[in-house]
């Protein structure tokens, strides 16, 4: 399968241009979305998952022209919000049946069975009587990611799906993602650029609504190598190097402050050549847009 | 620490648009309707009546509650909503800082927005004149202490106590909707006092109940003359005094209890998860294996909806507030139905009817506010849970989704329905009452109130889906509700083809269902439905899914979905609706001639502009009448076919006559065969909204005039046919008088001459007509026009009737008069009436029905039959009339005079007529009232047999002396009767026992004399219901006491021999009957007869204190009464003037405890009861008793006028 966004636009009524002109490919298997807080990510994968309209632009998955054919695709899809509630007086496995149900797993006993390897997927087995309302908020994230995975999905969006959950869980649920096969587009967003680096195929960094960069991470990475260095600088001297240099990250440790830059040539001047990482083509290419250095 | 978060408050509260909102709506909204008027204004009352004012604002601070819930309850609820509590706790702010602080800055705007009402009001009076919407005169004078004084007294305790309630609850239950149930419970305080305000005279209940104390102004207006609403503030005393403390008060324990249990900790950081614990030990996996089969065709989308719809049901049913709140709407509504109506404090079987009309009268808001709050929650839950992110992106199409929410409320609405049943049922067993009457169970629900709900549903569903947020949408749907309610109510604008959810009104009875009204009410119904179809689509596309912002957005959304198929479905809707609209309005206002209420006030000044001038055209009398009337109560027809006899008994030839074909919907007039010529002398323009009747709209009244003049002295016979014909339907109740089961028909014929109570009586009206002003003229008792003129009509005296009446073949049908024969003919059955010798008097009217019939008779000087008529249901209290009818025929013939025909019938009416009445012959008493009262203590006043008793002194005093047209001569027909009654009530319950009974007749007298618009009279020229009723009839049982049953007897013999069955003046007056009184009555006893009669005079007697001790011999007491006299006169100027010196006739009495007879009736035990003469002042009166007292009295059965009777007795 095949999803191509195409010039997509997106003007909010207060003014807030979240997407403008954004262009991606994606193929099958695990897609990235990584990006500052407020760069749009959100408001693509909504637009994707059908839940909100787009002023200027296209979708389609395969021939399927996702703005205008909405049932289709939610048919299709498994869509777990950065965002979301429950019914606070329902219980998980009613709600996860009744998901099910409008998920057009019509069979009860078909849905009874997927409802409990859900559960027991996402380690909520024991507590699938009670309700939702008294769920902590890491239950409540698994609940919403077992949810997603309802009815086999062809394009599963997953916004932050790893927030809120511990280490532990959260290899978890990537190795479940990682389980859905390889015909399956699966869209992640995050702000982790490692889960990205370890996870995904292919990977786009979208910033003030504009996509910055797509591509593979190994790729990216590669780009780099030779261009990063970096130096152990006193903290006042920062202004000194942003001037003269193309700081893309600075770290605060024991007092001095260790920064990293982008040059097509090694600069000298007590800098050390790095191995670069994903990190770095992350801050590169926000760098462009926005201050990173926030000390 | 308080002022910063005071602070802080406010100025959040000023940065948010909201409060401006309120602000500017409630001022509006009150301008508005002070600047026009369009408030429950009496009819010469002030725009700014001081009542008015405190009216407005009881109601506008009842609805602030809306936005109180709003400002209060989320002053608060925000730091939970926001989740502020990770930060809050850390700060240091004190419980007393945090609490108060946030109440005040709140409590701040509810102030400010209360001035609004105030300051709205003012504004109004003002903008009003100023822009000529009304006359400046229409508005008195603007006291500043008329607007402050009800903002102080009412808007700002209703505001203080709902602010604290809502603030507290939130504060307490962390939680939000809780407001909404306190709401809606406040609520059905209100419905209740409503309730109470319309069934009973519970007057501290309806006070107590109402928290806004809307209720107790609108009592208190109820009960003050025009004077008092303009000129006088609302008295907060007594009950009302109580009203505001106990609210007030509650509002304050409410505040301070909180502030006590308020804990930081628990507040901001809530209930601990206590159900589930977070246990991530790992559990054997099970492989995800895409076993399950998918499928969206089939049973998909059907079974989709059901499953969503169990899913909503579920989220309404679980939550503990809906229970709340149905517990409490259906505590409210049982104790409505168990309160029931109830005359003279005894109650009414608890009939499947009057629960139906109860729960339709005062319910059906409440039902309101419930389905618009649920509708609310229900369009809200997905993005309040925040749960609409992952439901919104669910396969289900659109149509599914919103379907399966619309149609949950719909069963929500349909189960609502059910209220009236499940209270009901129970309650009517609960009192013992089995007829539960199923069918009309079934019959209401179908065609009232599932109809009405199902429309309420779909209303408050399209207002919610197209405001899309849902405070706002609560307001748009409530003040779109209220408004239609108050134009319909108030009939500033009633067409109900234009006002949402509305149909005919109309009553139900147990005697005709709900009879031909049903059908036009389902029309109606069907024609809203239909547009809350096209509503429902409208919703469809307005329906709010994903996160769409914008109502750009939206409208690009609406394009979208208005495809084919919706188009399709909208237009065969569409089609539909206009389909049963066109029929709607064809029959409303085609057929039928709709017209506003201005229109027909237009109509009335047009009246009396073009025809005023005939007023003074010599009018013939009827003496004859011979007609055959034809029913078909079936189809709500009349035909009449009739002779009637004139006579000109003025001194003028009459040569043209006014006829008034008002209510007939055809008619003809010939006489010796031939036609006799008519002009139209008004015509109407046409009414506003029937656009295809003719343009030109002919007034019913026509002028005849003869070919040859009638000469004085001379008669003549007119030939009448005339027909009323009900066609199709109208707008509002019709054919009231034709029921298919309780015909009251008034006899069919034009009325003759200008009416001039058809003219305008509004003074404002007039003025603006350029109307001269109208006076109600007391015609004096010696005015030589009024003398000869009876009361009931000036076309009319004796006359001589034989009527043939045809009915349906399962009906009978009574008239006045004597029954001379009774066949069946062509499946009818047909009834001749006959009373020649020696005629009737006015009025007459037949009345038919599916009647049960119940015969008994009594052996006067002939034989009198007594016939009962009435539902065969409704039997309980037969025999209770039959023996009013065999005390009162055997006492009053024997008192005052033969009984002049051969049958008393009294016969069940429907519940569109009045209440009582009689004619010759022939009483009438409505559904409601006494067929179906429900004795169960043998204390209770028996109604039945009183009111029955007095219906039939009437037989005497208006069927035999028919009063005259001067001032004061309805003391004849009323207070003769209600004397006799009075005499009746005496041989049945003892002297001794006429205490209460006597106090009720007096009572309304006592209560209405303050009250009154205009200057009271003595009781020879009463003109108010109160006096020549139950006054008199007092006044007369004094005499009674005073000169003799025997006296006062031969009094009445006289009078009525002078003035019965007379057909030439001079008819009978006040003044003749208190002649033959002062005749009777000797010369030491004249000063009562002058004191009541032509004077206004009020004793003010009072027990001051009372001891009893023993005198030493067996059961033997010594009581010393210390008493007050007091009498006083009102003279001409209103004033009190006391009356002395005078020795007047009082009773003393000392009572022993009460006995009860075998029936197990309570009496009255006196152990001494003695006359004095008593001058003014105190007395001490010593007397010995026999047995042990209990109680002594002066006046103790309240035989005098005494302004306060309570005090004239006193216990021991």
């Amino acid at each position: 399968m095949e999803l191509v966004i195409n010039s997509l636009s997106k003007t909010y009524a207060n003014g807030v241009h979240a997407l403008k002109d954004v262009s991606l490919t994606l193929n099958n298997g695990m897609f990235g979305l990584l990006g500052p807080n407020g760069a749009g990510k959100s408001s693509l994968m909504r637009t994707i998952a059908t839940l909100q309209e787009a002023d200027k632009g296209s979708i389609y998955l395969d021939d399927l022209d996702v703005l205008n054919r909405k049932t289709e695709v939610r048919q299709l899809l498994g869509y777990l919000p950065q965002e979301f509630g429950v019914y606070p007086k329902i219980s998980a496995e009613r709600m996860l049946d009744h998901i099910a149900r409008l998920k057009g797993v019509n069979h009860p006993g078909e849905r009874k069975d997927l409802v409990e390897a859900l559960l027991a997927n996402v380690n909520l087995a024991k507590d699938r009587k009670k309700h939702l309302g008294t769920y902590s908020g890491g239950m409540k994230q698994r609940f919403g990611i077992a949810q997603a995975l309802i009815g086999n999905p062809k394009l599963i969006i997953v916004d932050e799906p790893t927030a809120g959950l511990d280490p532990a869980e959260r290899n978890r649920f990537y190795n479940l993602l990682s389980q859905l096969g390889e015909n399956t587009i699966v869209i992640l967003s995050t702000h982790i650029v490692e889960d990205v680096s370890t996870l995904c195929s292919n990977f786009a960094i979208i910033c003030q609504g504009e996509v910055l960069y797509a591509g593979e991470p190994d790729k990216a990475v590669h780009e780099l190598e030779g261009k990063i260095f970096s130096k152990a600088i006193p903290q006042s001297e920062l202004p000194k190097y942003q001037s003269r240099y193309k700081v893309i990250s600075t770290q605060l440790k024991s007092g001095r402050l260790h920064i990293r830059v982008l040059q097509g040539a090694d600069p000298g001047n007590g800098f050390v050549p790095s191995v670069p990482n994903l990190e770095d083509v992350y801050f590169s290419n926000i760098a462009t847009r926005m201050d990173v250095n926030t000390i | 620490m308080f002022w910063k978060i005071f602070l802080f408050e406010v100025q959040n509260r000023l940065r948010r648009p909201a409060i401006y909102l309120y602000f500017a709506a409630a001022l509006l909204f009150t301008i508005g309707s002070f600047a026009t008027g369009s408030l429950p204004l009496g009819e010469k009352e002030h725009i700014n009546a001081p009542y008015i004012i405190a009216f407005w604002c009881a109601a506008m601070s009842m609805m602030m509650m809306l936005v109180g819930s709003s400002v209060m309850g989320m002053s608060l609820y925000r730091d939970i909503e926001f989740n502020t509590k990770d930060y809050y706790l850390t700060y240091p702010i004190t419980k007393a800082g945090y609490f108060w602080g946030r109440y005040a800055g709140s409590f701040l705007f509810m102030f400010v927005l209360g001035t609004s009402i105030i300051l709205g009001e003012y504004l109004g009076t003002k903008i009003g004149p100023a822009m000529g919407w009304r006359d400046a005169p229409q508005y008195g004078p603007n006291k500043f202490i008329y607007y402050l004084h009800p903002f102080f007294t009412i808007v700002l305790p209703n505001l203080f106590f709902t602010s604290s309630l809502f603030y507290g609850l939130v504060a307490i239950t962390r939680n939000v909707k809780v407001i909404y149930s306190g709401g809606i419970l406040l609520f059905l305080g209100y419905f209740i006092s409503v309730f109470l305000l319309d069934h009973t005279n519970n007057a501290t209940a309806m006070a107590l109940a109402d928290p806004f104390m809307l209720t107790a102004v609108r009592l208190q207006t109820m009960q003050s003359s025009f004077a008092q609403q303009n000129s006088t503030l609302i008295l907060i005393y007594g009950n009302l005094l109580v009203n505001r403390l106990l609210w007030s008060g509650l509002g304050l324990a409410i505040l301070l209890f909180t502030y006590f249990r308020f804990n930081f900790e628990t507040f901001f950081s809530g209930k601990r998860d206590k159900a589930a614990i977070d246990d991530t030990t790992a559990t054997p996996k099970r492989p995800l294996t895409p076993t399950a089969t998918i499928s969206f065709r089939g049973a998909y989308n059907r079974g989709t909806v059901a499953n969503l719809i169990k899913v909503e049901l579920i989220n309404i049913i679980r939550d503990n507030y809906f229970w709340i709140i149905m517990v409490g709407g259906a505590i409210a509504l049982g104790f409505a139905f168990w309160m029931g109506d109830d005359f003279y404090q005894v109650d009414n079987f608890p009939r499947t009817v009057m629960l139906l009309d109860t729960f339709n009268n005062t319910f059906v808001f409440f039902i309101f506010f419930l389905i618009l709050f649920y509708t609310g929650e229900t369009l809200h839950r997905d993005r309040v849970t925040r749960y609409s992110f992952i439901n919104d992106s669910l396969p289900p199409p659109n149509w599914v989704q919103n379907g399966a929410k619309l149609i949950s409320l719909l069963i929500l609405g349909g189960a609502l329905s059910l209220m009236p049943v499940i209270v009901g049922l129970p309650i009517q067993m609960a009192k013992g009452y089995h007829l539960f009457n199923f069918p009309m169970y079934g019959m209401y629900e179908f065609v009232r109130i599932v109809p009405h709900l199902l429309e309420m549903v779909i209303f408050s569903y399209a207002v919610h889906v197209i405001v899309n947020n849902k405070f706002a949408a609560h307001a748009v749907a409530v003040v779109l509700w209220l408004g239609f309610f108050f134009l319909e109510t108030s009939g500033v604008f009633n067409y109900h083809l234009l006002l949402y959810g509305y149909v005919p009104g109309t009553g139900v009875s147990d005697m005709d269902g709900l009879g031909h009204m049903a059908r036009p009410i389902l029309w109606f119904h069907l024609y809203w439905l239909l547009f809350g179809g096209l509503l429902i689509i409208l919703s469809a596309l307005f329906y709010y899914r994903g996160v769409s912002s914008s109502f750009k957005e939206r409208l690009q959304l609406i394009v979208e979905r208005f495809d084919a198929r919706t188009r399709l479905w909208g237009v065969i809707v569409l089609l539909l609706f206009l389909a049963v609209g066109a029929y709607n309005y064809y029959n409303i206002s085609y057929v039928n001639n709709f017209l506003t209420k201005g229109e027909s006030d237009n109509r009335a000044v047009l009246y009396e502009k073009t025809l005023k001038h005939y007023d003074s055209l010599p009018l013939p009398k009827v003496t004859r009448i011979k007609m055959s009337v034809d029913l078909f109560p079936d189809r709500q027809q009349a035909f009449v076919s009739a002779f009637v006899t004139i006579v000109n008994k003025t001194a003028r030839p009459i040569s043209k006559l006014l006829l008034d074909g008002d209510e007939l919907t055809d008619y003809s007039l010939k006489t010796d065969g031939a036609d006799i010529p008519f002009t139209s002398p008004l015509v109407y323009p046409r009414g506003l909204f029937n656009w295809f009747r003719s343009r030109n709209d002919t007034a019913p009244y026509r002028l005849y005039q003869f070919k040859h003049p009638l000469a004085p002295g001379d008669s003549s016979i007119l030939e009448v046919k005339s027909s009323i014909v009900s066609r199709g339907f109208r707008n509002g109740l019709f054919g009231e008088k034709l029921l298919r089961n309780g015909v009251f028909f008034g006899g069919g014929l034009p009325e003759l001459g200008y009416d001039d109570d058809d003219e305008i009586s509004s003074p404002y009206v007039r003025r603006k007509n350029h109307l001269p002003e109208k006076k109600e003229e007391e015609i004096a008792q010696d005015d030589p026009v009024g003398i000869s003129t009876l009361k009931a009509g000036n076309t009319m005296d004796l006359v001589n009737v034989d009527m043939t009446v045809g009915t349906s073949g399962d009906q009978i049908a009574v008239a006045p008069g004597y029954l001379q024969r009774q066949w069946t003919q062509n499946g009818r059955n047909y009834f001749h009436y006959v009373q020649t010798q020696p005629g009737l008097y006015q009025p007459i009217a037949i009345v038919s029905a599916r009647y049960a019939t119940f015969t008994d008779s009594v052996q006067l000087d002939h034989k009198v039959y007594i016939h009962l008529f009435y539902d065969p249901a409704h039997n309980a209290n037969l025999q209770r009339f039959v023996a009013a009818y065999k005390d009162g025929l055997r006492y009053y013939a024997a008192a005052y005079g033969p009984y002049s025909t051969s049958d008393i019938r009294l016969a069940e009416t429907s519940v569109y007529g009045p209440r009582q009445g009689s004619m010759t012959a022939l009483d009438n008493n409505a559904e409601y009232f006494a067929w179906n009262a429900h004795f169960t203590d043998p204390n209770q006043f028996d109604y039945c047999y009183f009111t029955t008793a007095q219906q039939l002194a009437q037989q005497w005093w208006r069927f035999q002396v028919a009063p005259n047209e001067t001032v004061g001569s309805l003391v004849i027909p009323e207070g003769l009767s209600l004397y006799g009654a009075l005499v009746m009530a005496e041989k049945k319950y003892g002297k001794d026992n006429m205490r209460w009974i006597l106090q009720e007749q007096l009572w309304p007298y006592l209560f209405m004399r303050t009250r009154l618009n205009d200057k009271e009279h003595p009781l020879i020229r009463a003109d108010q219901w109160f006096e020549w009723g139950g006054k008199a009839s007092v006044v007369l049982y004094g005499l009674r006491d005073l000169i003799s049953e025997d006296s006062i007897d031969a009094a009445l013999r006289e009078f009525k021999n002078a003035y019965a069955f007379k057909d030439q003046p001079p008819y009978a007056g006040a003044n003749d009957l208190f002649r033959y009184l002062k005749k009777h009555t000797p010369d030491s006893l004249q000063y009562y007869l002058s004191d009541n009669w032509l004077k206004i005079t009020l004793y003010d007697n009072q027990m001051m204190e009372v001891s009893a001790t023993p005198t030493g011999n067996p059961g033997e007491y010594k009581v010393t009464m210390k008493i007050d006299v007091n009498k006083i006169y009102i003279d001409e100027k209103g004033n009190d003037v006391p009356a002395s010196p005078f020795n007047d006739y009082i009773d003393i009495g000392v009572f022993g405890e009460n006995t009860v007879n075998k029936e197990g009736r309570s009496l009255t035990h006196p152990l001494y009861l003695q006359k004095y003469k008593l001058t003014a002042g105190e007395h001490t009166i010593t007397v010995i008793v026999k047995g042990k007292p209990k109680r002594a009295g002066i006046d103790p059965y309240s035989k005098l006028v005494d302004r306060r009777p309570n005090d004239n007795m006193k216990d021991l």
